[in-house]
């Protein structure tokens, strides 16, 4: 499948973003550290929730694989060079230099739309542009539209997947029926497209949330420059899926290609380096021409190099207005530049000032040890002997059958790992109180107790929101919002007896990979309103329940009551 | 010779394809009526598009969305545009502004910035450009200059015209982005010092921050849809990023959702904003797409959220007292825009 990185951005800041770059570079040659660093000044980048030099404080990494913007920024670079707007230079594929389109289409300002339409046609597979991993021949965009046309003017995403994106030529009209053909079957059932993604999946050994992320560009082209909106349909055993529809903007697009010459790379090369020459100068005045710029001052430029490309013309049966063919996206940088020499690049020159130290910091993340506590297991009466006896049972039975403490909660998370809001609720509670702890869920419908569970601890309640598996895979900051507005509820309306310093738990399946964005919010709500938020995963409170039933201990109330953070076992 | 070329859509700042002869002093709205201008000549008429370049209408001034301070930091959404739905646009060929009327929204954002009094709004709540000059006040050929700081007076729309009542549903087909967008614009224009969020940047999560007009920062969560329920929350955590990453004191900020309609008034959405502000002396407040309308529509201007304006904790709820716009009960644009839905 072809693959589209996503940077995460609409049009607009996508170009806003080749904006700042082009105002600050030039023509320059420049470093993706460069390009990072100006987009960041021109505060169009940020970082863990910082901006500007702290943005990049907190991004940089030794190991610049793990560095995002680093990361983001090679995204927008590959998608600015997919567009003809950068290219690498003859000697690097890491260093760049903004082109002669990309000056254009700054140029248009707040009229970039028709334009951006042109380069989005334009992008072309293969391109000495850009390597792309697979073997394809392509106009994907180009592609996308004419399928969504053959299929009843619209396509989901995972059509895209199985369909257009996955396709090794949409030359002719065979290949064009062909994918239509994958499509329309696929359309019988949710379960006929999944199984036609899983295939693709397989075949390409990449997952199928890496398949669906590599449309998301695309998705949002289609959306951002008005080709498609977002609908519903359904499938032919009835049950509904979300697809995206042409516009009329999106059909008149879909009908003009149909109408077009496409030349490609291949065939561009065919030609002699004095008729490419021409060509690539008609057609890149016909695209701006197309997109509302005023071409006349290079009429008699693009009259000379339409004389020497008369014959090319007559031999593809076009008077050249129908060429489907972008130079800055097709050709070499050798043709290019003999077509265009006076946008040959400067050469390299000194650093911008500013620059990314990447040295400076081998991780800029802040230190978060302290959100990290390690539970301090004290002898208690009680420890292990409450909660239900089935699921007592349980967690002995998996601690005899898997021998360690670690592996037992492992397990017991992974018995649990379908539970929904009605299993999963009752069985925290449950936990704790195997641990010894006084503790009860919220029945449903009590709306005016936002929690959906408490413990008690030494005498006070802490309240727990509650994300099951089902509801989230991974806990979101959302729940420890929510573990935040619990907290002030309690507080403000009573009912059970708290005092502001104690903690407002929250319990789910697992923590996130990331816990960036989590761990700021748990220092940023104690540092502005003094209130504790203390994270539990269902692994965690299997292991401490565990470590109750084995040794009779349990987490000391009190630091439980104070828990700011993730507990670490 | 150079390859570059010009877009034939690209506006000179500073120039006029056309002009008055003389600088314009006030400019007054009408309900229904075109929109007139007064002269520092004393001449008087019908206002039309001058072709300025700037073309304040259509698009906005980089400068117009700095923040004060350390607040300029805070990641933006970048867009100029002044009309979300890019229903205003620039004829080249024309020198003028016009309008795509299928895509007008009907909010007033580019009448209320025309310093020319080119741009009405129609009974329907579809704003048109007046190129026409039926009073004879232009005078031919192109010039240079600055835009005058002009008085504005009289209303765009009425409150009560049928066609408000569709722009709840019309606010709601927007999207995000473009619902955003108009908020930000509104703020603006009744004279807030206000940045919404750069859309794609999932690291901040305050929809937007700005300031009064006595400069208190402000944080602001925009939801119109259900998500309202959930504003006051999601205000907790932006007064918390504000104060911890920007220095701003807890009790100097006010937290705001900007909502379309109020919710009934028997949601818990009051209940949680009393909740927040017994335990955390923190008033959030409460402003409607509707509110900001009306201010639009009037002329008026928004201070702040001083004492109790825009507070919907206790008593009676009703946005109209913190207008300014006249004693009385004020007749909303669309139910909701200023008073729960019984």
């Amino acid at each position: 499948m072809l693959r589209f990185p996503n940077p995460g951005s609409t049009i607009e800041n996508f170009v806003r973003i080749y904006t700042a770059v082009f105002n600050r570079l030039g023509r320059r040659v420049s470093t993706l550290d460069e390009i990072t660093s100006v987009v960041v000044a021109a505060n169009l980048a940020t970082s863990s929730g910082y901006m500007g030099e702290e943005a990049i404080a907190r991004s940089t990494r030794a190991d610049r694989s793990r560095d995002p913007l680093y990361n983001q920024h090679k995204m927008y670079a590959e998608l600015f060079r997919w567009l003809g707007w950068l290219h690498p230079t003859e000697s690097s594929a890491l260093n760049y230099t903004c082109t002669l389109m990309g000056e254009q289409i700054v140029a248009a300002g707040s009229d970039f739309g028709a334009l951006f339409d042109e380069c989005v046609l334009g992008i072309v597979c293969p391109t000495p542009i850009i390597a792309s991993k697979g073997n394809y021949d392509l106009r994907p965009f180009a592609f996308i539209l004419r399928v969504m046309s053959a299929c009843d003017g619209r396509l989901s995403r995972d059509e895209m997947i199985i369909g257009p994106l996955s396709a090794a030529s949409d030359r002719g009209k065979a290949n064009l029926d062909a994918v239509v053909a994958i499509i329309e079957a696929a359309r019988e059932s949710a379960t006929d497209v999944e199984h036609a993604v899983k295939a693709v999946s397989n075949a390409r050994k990449i997952q199928v949330n890496t398949l669906q992320n590599y449309t998301r560009w695309p998705i949002a082209l289609l959306r951002d420059l008005g080709w498609a909106t977002q609908g519903s349909t359904k499938f032919r055993d009835g049950r509904k899926y979300r697809t995206f529809h042409l516009t009329d903007k999106g059909r008149a697009l879909a009908e003009r290609i149909g109408a077009c010459i496409d030349l490609r790379v291949d065939d561009a090369e065919k030609l002699t380096p004095e008729e490419r020459k021409a060509l690539a100068v008609v057609v890149h005045f016909r695209m701006l021409e197309r997109s509302g710029f005023d071409v006349e001052p290079v009429g008699e430029r693009i009259a000379e190099a339409e004389a020497v490309a008369a014959p090319v013309f007559e031999r593809l049966g076009t008077d050249g207005s129908n060429l489907l063919f972008s130079p800055f996206q097709s050709l070499s940088l050798g043709d290019i530049a003999s077509a265009f020499p006076e946008r040959i690049q400067a050469v390299q020159v000194e650093d911008v000032a500013g620059g990314y130290a990447v040295a400076a910091a081998p991780d800029g993340r802040d230190d978060r040890s302290h959100l990290f506590v390690h539970p301090h297991m004290v002898a208690a009466e009680g420890a292990g002997m409450g909660g239900p006896d089935a699921l007592r049972a349980e967690l002995t039975g998996l601690l005899d059958e898997h021998g360690k403490i670690e592996a037992a909660a492992a397990a017991f998370a992974e018995n649990h790992a379908g539970d929904t809001q009605t299993a999963f609720y009752p069985l925290v509670t449950h936990l704790f109180q195997i641990l010894g702890f006084e503790s009860d869920y919220s029945r449903a419908g009590v709306n005016y107790q936002r929690w959906d569970a408490c413990v008690m601890a030494d005498g006070y309640a802490l309240p727990v929101e509650i994300k099951s598996p089902t509801e989230e895979i991974t806990l979101s900051t959302k729940a420890v919002r929510q573990a935040l507005e619990n907290k002030v509820i309690l507080l403000s309306r009573g009912g059970l007896e708290t005092r502001p310093e104690l903690a407002s738990l929250v319990v789910g399946n697992r923590l996130p990979n990331e816990r960036g964005e989590m761990s700021n919010l748990i220092d940023d709500v104690f540092k502005a309103f003094g209130l504790r938020l203390g994270v539990i995963d269902l692994t965690t409170l299997a292991h401490l329940a565990l470590r109750a039933l084995c040794d009779g201990v349990t987490i000391d109330a009190r630091q439980l009551s104070q828990l700011r953070g993730f507990l670490d076992v | 010779m150079s390859d570059f070329v010009v877009h034939k859509g690209r506006r000179a700042v500073g120039t006029f394809a056309r002009h008055y002869g003389s600088d314009v002093t006030d400019v007054s709205y009408r309900h229904g009526e075109r929109t007139t201008v007064v002269l520092a000549d004393g001449r008087a008429g019908t206002g039309s598009c001058l072709g300025c370049g700037s073309a304040p209408c259509i698009e906005k001034d980089e400068s117009e969305l700095t923040l004060f301070g350390t607040l300029d930091a805070f990641p933006g959404d970048p867009s100029l545009d002044v009309c979300p739905t890019k229903a205003i646009r620039w004829a080249g060929e024309s020198a003028a502004a016009f309008v795509v009327a299928d895509d007008c929204i009907g909010c007033g954002l580019c009448v209320s910035r025309c310093p020319y009094g080119a741009i009405n709004l129609g009974d329907g709540l579809t704003a048109t450009v007046e190129t026409t000059d039926p009073e004879g006040l232009i005078v031919a050929g192109a010039t240079k200059g600055e835009h005058p700081e002009v008085k504005r007076s009289g209303q765009l729309a009425r409150l009560d015209v049928p066609a408000a009542a569709n722009l709840p549903e019309t606010v709601g087909e927007l999207g995000d982005g473009r619902t955003t967008l108009l908020v930000r614009n509104l703020l603006n224009e009744v004279g807030l010092n206000a940045r919404t969020r750069r859309r794609g940047d999932t690291n901040i999560r305050i929809d937007a921050v700005g300031f009064s007009r006595n400069e208190r920062p402000f944080v602001a969560e925009i939801e119109t849809g259900v998500g309202a329920l959930e504003s006051p929350r999601a205000l907790l955590e932006d007064v918390a990023v504000l104060h911890s990453r920007y220095g701003y004191a807890v009790n100097g900020i006010d937290p705001v959702s900007i909502i379309l309609s109020f919710p009934n008034v028997r949601s818990e959405y009051y209940q949680v904003i009393r909740d927040i502000e017994k335990v955390l002396g923190l008033r959030c407040r409460t402003v409607t797409v509707g509110a900001l309308v009306a201010l639009l529509w009037n002329c008026a201007r928004l201070d702040g959220f001083d004492g109790d304006a825009f507070t919907v904790g206790e008593g009676t709820i009703d946005l109209s007292g913190c207008l300014g716009l006249g004693d009385g009960k004020l007749v909303e644009p669309y139910p909701g825009a200023f008073r729960p839905v019984k």
